[in-house]
This record gives C-alpha cells, sequence and structure tokens, in this order.
C-alpha cells in the first residue's frame, strides 16, 4: 500500500538511510581500490577518492592474472553457449510437445539443482584425473554445462509457454518445420528471455568457486581463485586485492541492475513473472 | 490464481495445425525425434551430476585413502560410524544447524521487511531495489574475501568505527563465537537481496484493490498484513525459504574464503568437513559419507517444503 502524506518523507528517509549502510561494504572495497598501497592503510581512512585505475593495470600485468581471466572468460563463455543450446531444445520440448514422462524429466532436471555440490566433487575429482581432464578448461566446461543447463530449461521452458501457439501454428501452416519454427519465429520472441537466462547462467559459471578450487590446479585456474591466493600472504597488498575484486564482480553488479525482473523469474522457478 | 507454478494444467498440447515432417508423426521415428531435444539435456545431467551422486555412495561404504588408492576395500558401514564417534563432526553438525537456522530465518525476515518498505516508496524506487539487489549476484568467494578485509583486526574499516565508538577491536573471524557471528552477518548480507527481490515481486502483483477493500472495511494495518499479504506470498516464502535453506546448508565460498572452518573448528560446516576430510585429510570413505548425510538431509528438506507447496497451491 503506498503511503502518502508527510509520512511518505520519513518512510523515504529511512529506506536511503538503510541503503547506504547496505550498500557501504561494497562501496568501501570500491573505493580502496582506488587507493595506493600506502593510502589504503592511512588513519583517519580516506573515505572519497576519484576513480584511479593503477592497481587494476598493476594486477592484471601480472601473467598469470592475465591467463587466469582468460581461463575465466573461456570457461564462461564456452559452457554458457553450449548450455543454452542444449537448454533450449530441452525447454522447447517440454513445453511444446507432447512427450511421455515429461513432466518428470522436468522434475529430474529441477531436482538435480538441489544436490550439494560437495556431494558429488569427490567422484567428478576422480573421473576428470583418470580421464586425464583434470586442470583442464574442458572439465571445467562440462562441470557449469551440468551446473546450468536445468536452470536454462526451467526458464526457457517458462518463456515459451508465454508464447501462444497459434503464432507457431501460422508458421507451420506457412510450411515451416517443427524446427524452422522454433528457430525462425519463436526464438526471436522469447529474446528477453532469452537474455537474462544467458545472463544468469554466465554469472553462475563466472562465480563458481568450490568446482575450480578442487578441479584445478594451476592450468586451468579461474579468476576467482586468484583473490583466494591472497589469503596466505602477510602484509597483504589490500588496494591491489579491492582492485582484483572489483574487477571481477563488476560484470556480475552491472547486469543483475539491468536484469533485476527477470532474476525473480528465474530464481523462484517461474513462480513470479518477470 | 497469479502464480504461473511449473507442472500445472495446460502442458499439453493438442491442436490441429502440426509442424511439417518428414516421417509420419505417430511412427517411432518421430518419437525418437521428440527425444532427441530432450536427450543431449538428460545426457550431460546423468553424466556429470548422478553418475557422480552414485558414485560418492559407493565409496561412502569403501576404505579410501587418496594417499593409497590401492588399498580401497568395501567396509560396510564403517564410515557411518566414524561419524558418529568423531567429536569434529558433531561440532560441524551443530554449526551447521545455527548456521543454516539463523541465516535463514534472518534473512527471510529482513527481505520481507525492506521489501516492504521499499514497495512503498513513491518516489526513488528504481534505484534503492537495485541496490538492494545488487548483492546477490557478486562472487560469493569474492565476497568472502571482501569481508575478510572489512573485519580486518588492524587495518578493518570496521574496527575503525568499533575503536572511535569505544567498543575497542575485536577479532571479528579469529574469535569463536564471533567468528560464526561475522560469518552468519556475510552470508545474510549477500542472500537477503535474493528474498528481497522475490517479495517485491510477490507484493507488486498483489492486487491493490484487496487492500484498499480492507482498509474502507477497517482493517488495521497489522491485520492488512496477517490477513492479505502473508497468505497472499506464502508460494514465494515457501520457494525463497526452499533456495535459502539450501544454499545455506551446502554453503561452502564464504566460510572457506572468511575463516576455512576456524579458528580451531569453530566455524567447520558439514560442507566444509567434507572438503578438510576428502582433500585434506585424504580419506575419500568417511567425506563421502558426510556428503550422503548432507544429501538426504536435503532430499527430505526440500520434499516437505515442495509438498506443503502444492498444498498450499491446491487450496
Amino acid at each position: 500500500m503506498k503511503t502518502r502524506g508527510p509520512l511518505r518523507f520519513v518512510r523515504l528517509g529511512f529506506a536511503i538511510i538503510l541503503a547506504a549502510i547496505y550498500i557501504f561494504p561494497l562501496y568501501w572495497v570500491v573505493i580502496t581500490s582506488f587507493k595506493t598501497y600506502r593510502e589504503a592503510f592511512t588513519l583517519p581512512p580516506i573515505f572519497f577518492k576519484l576513480p584511479d585505475f593503477s592497481s587494476y593495470t598493476t594486477y592484471f600485468a601480472q601473467p598469470d592474472i592475465a591467463r587466469y581471466l582468460l581461463n575465466s572468460l573461456i570457461a564462461t563463455g564456452v559452457s554458457s553457449v553450449l548450455a543454452l543450446t542444449i537448454g533450449v531444445m530441452a525447454a522447447y520440448a517440454l513445453a511444446r510437445i507432447h512427450i511421455p514422462g515429461g513432466e518428470s524429466i522436468a522434475f529430474f532436471l529441477l531436482a538435480s539443482r538441489f544436490i550439494p555440490p560437495v556431494s558429488t566433487i569427490i567422484p567428478l575429482f576422480l573421473t576428470l584425473r583418470s580421464l586425464q581432464l583434470f586442470d583442464t578448461l574442458i572439465g571445467l566446461i562440462l562441470v557449469y554445462m551440468a551446473m546450468n543447463v536445468p536452470y536454462v530449461v526451467w526458464m526457457m521452458r517458462g518463456f515459451f509457454k508465454d508464447i501462444p501457439i497459434e503464432v507457431e501454428e501460422a508458421a507451420w501452416i506457412d510450411g515451416c518445420s517443427r524446427r524452422g519454427g522454433l528457430i525462425r519465429v519463436v526464438l526471436p520472441m522469447v529474446r528477453p528471455g532469452l537474455a537474462a537466462t544467458s545472463v544468469l547462467i554466465a554469472v553462475f559459471a563466472w562465480n563458481d568457486f568450490l568446482n575450480a578450487l578442487i578441479l584445478t590446479s594451476s592450468q586451468a585456474k579461474t579468476l576467482p581463485l586468484s583473490i583466494a591466493a591472497f589469503l596466505g600472504e602477510g602484509g597483504i597488498e589490500w588496494n591491489s586485492l579491492a582492485a582484483a575484486g572489483t574487477a571481477i564482480m563488476m560484470p556480475a553488479i552491472v547486469f543483475t541492475v539491468l536484469m533485476q525482473r527477470h532474476l525473480a523469474q528465474g530464481l523462484t522457478l517461474g513462480a513470479v513473472k518477470g | 490464481m497469479p502464480f504461473n507454478l511449473p507442472g500445472q494444467a495446460g502442458d499439453t498440447l493438442i491442436t490441429e495445425a502440426q509442424p511439417r515432417s518428414k516421417t509420419n508423426r505417430h511412427s517411432v521415428l518421430e518419437m525418437a525425434g521428440r527425444y532427441g531435444y530432450i536427450l543431449p539435456a538428460i545426457i550431460i545431467v546423468g553424466v556429470i551430476t548422478v553418475l557422480p551422486l552414485l558414485n560418492t555412495i559407493i565409496i561412502s561404504f569403501q576404505s579410501y585413502k587418496l594417499a593409497r588408492p590401492q588399498d580401497r576395500e568395501f567396509v560396510g558401514l564403517a564410515n557411518y560410524l566414524t561419524l558418529f564417534s568423531e567429536p569434529r563432526v558433531g561440532t560441524a553438525v551443530t554449526n551447521t544447524v545455527i548456521y543454516t537456522l539463523v541465516t535463514v530465518i534472518t534473512s527471510l525476515v529482513l527481505g520481507l521487511a525492506i521489501a516492504i518498505l521499499i514497495q512503498g516508496l513513491t518516489i526513488g524506487k528504481p534505484l534503492l531495489r537495485a541496490i538492494f539487489v545488487a548483492p546477490m549476484l557478486l562472487t560469493p568467494a569474492v565476497v568472502g574475501v571482501m569481508w575478510r578485509f572489512l573485519l580486518n583486526a588492524q587495518a578493518g574499516i570496521f574496527n575503525y568505527f568499533s575503536s572511535s565508538l569505544g567498543f575497542g577491536n575485536p577479532d571479528w573471524l579469529g574469535t569463536p563465537g564471533l567468528a560464526m557471528f561475522s560469518i552468519i552477518v556475510v552470508d545474510v548480507w549477500q542472500w537477503t537481496p535474493y528474498v528481497f527481490l522475490v517479495m517485491l515481486a510477490g507484493l507488486e502483483s498483489l492486487p491493490q484493490e484487496y487492500l484498499e477493500a480492507a482498509h474502507i472495511d477497517g482493517a488495521s494495518s497489522w491485520q492488512r498484513f496477517r490477513y492479505i499479504v502473508l497468505p497472499y506470498l506464502t508460494p514465494l516464502l515457501l520457494i525463497a525459504t526452499l533456495f535459502r535453506f539450501t544454499w545455506a546448508f551446502r554453503g561452502f565460498d564464504h566460510i572457506y574464503t572468511l575463516t576455512q572452518g576456524g579458528p580451531g573448528n569453530a566455524t567447520e560446516t558439514l560442507a566444509l568437513s567434507v572438503w578438510r576430510t576428502g582433500f585434506v585429510g585424504l580419506d575419500l570413505g568417511v567425506a563421502s559419507a558426510i556428503s550422503v548425510v548432507m544429501m538426504l538431509v536435503l532430499t527430505i528438506f526440500s520434499l516437505v517444503i515442495l509438498r506443503s507447496l502444492s498444498r498450499q497451491l491446491k487450496s
């Protein structure tokens, strides 16, 4: 219920203060990333600083870090494209084609997402090692695909169901095959849903830590692991750490803000309409 | 029903128009073609998630030390019995229960409260909404490291505030009880936005006429919340509980980056125990037994929630 009258300014003021407290940790990390090593320790602390990206350039100039960045980009990009392709096909079929046992299959895919990753990581490690896929990007890509295909299926199935069947029927009458109708007519119509789904699964892969921690050791390491490497050291360069952290999180921040509404739909199994 | 829940009516489609097809639509080939669409998804999930899961169950009945893989043998329930006799596992169970319950309940209450606060705003809503959603998709491992910096006993900004206010310099992550508290704060900070996002979406789909009608009938704001808003949001609250419980119960990244389960094993949850036992202690048998127990708990909890969810939707 909307508040009216002077009370609404009290409400707004309270909301602004709360939001400022809530976002402060993130603000502090971003500000620290603009500081020099010395400034990061200065007392009283420096609360405002204009952007200065020297911590970023120093951090990403390290050859190892550049390679981790490349690994993260490849693992995220390739796994997302593949998961999207496989997932969209399955989602379309589960939304539109009568498949005996379709509901059980959808439920099976969904249920697989509730298995704790630590419950499968030991055999995955052993299997990848025996297939010589340990510490390779192929290993990581396979794991990210399995992680994301169920999300694609659940999100996209909802978007497909929202498209009136008459649209597709018209395409069929015009002589399209099922696949032709899907590619030329249906997919362009669900483009916003497709975009939201891609962003969500890319963020999941980009953010992964546990799989990369256990399934890689040096060659296929990803960016989130690079930041954990700071932890063992004494005399941490907080400004570099803040720069690394900000750089890793920035894509997610931007996309989250752009995609808020569809995110709710994707993360409630379609119970909320975007 | 404003919610479009999966598995309801409208799944099966019977229409007269059919896509052009080279094969007869009742033939075996056509049927195989239908399954062809879903087969890749089933294969990838089956091979990368289900097979390893079955494998974990098998390993949980074996003695399997990573350092001596040739001595792998069947030992029955021995690994599970170890769990009950190991005090460290007992602590991990207690820690997991505290961590899960406190973070889930706090984030649900806080998320709903912030959603109600923001939903009633007339100006500034898009910006404030973005701020309260932002933490949700940050890399959890980076969030952990970032808070380690904020909570650092010497250089952290929190201790600058706390000592300026005369509360001294607490060692947030190095003192047993305080370390658990800090981890809970971080988890709540990152995942409350999820509850907020879902609840806000729910509130915005709530027809305003219901509330206005109740208002005219003289219902107080508490009564409106209790008898209109809350029942309307119940299915969403159940879904949010399911997700939040799952994430907290199996949560690894925050704890690993903040304390690695320390000091001692004061913040070691079951997920951390699997890692420590399997990849530091190299005892894959016992680690698998722990993860099988975790899976059972999660399965039971999910089924309970999903059942009450489907009951909610029927009524």
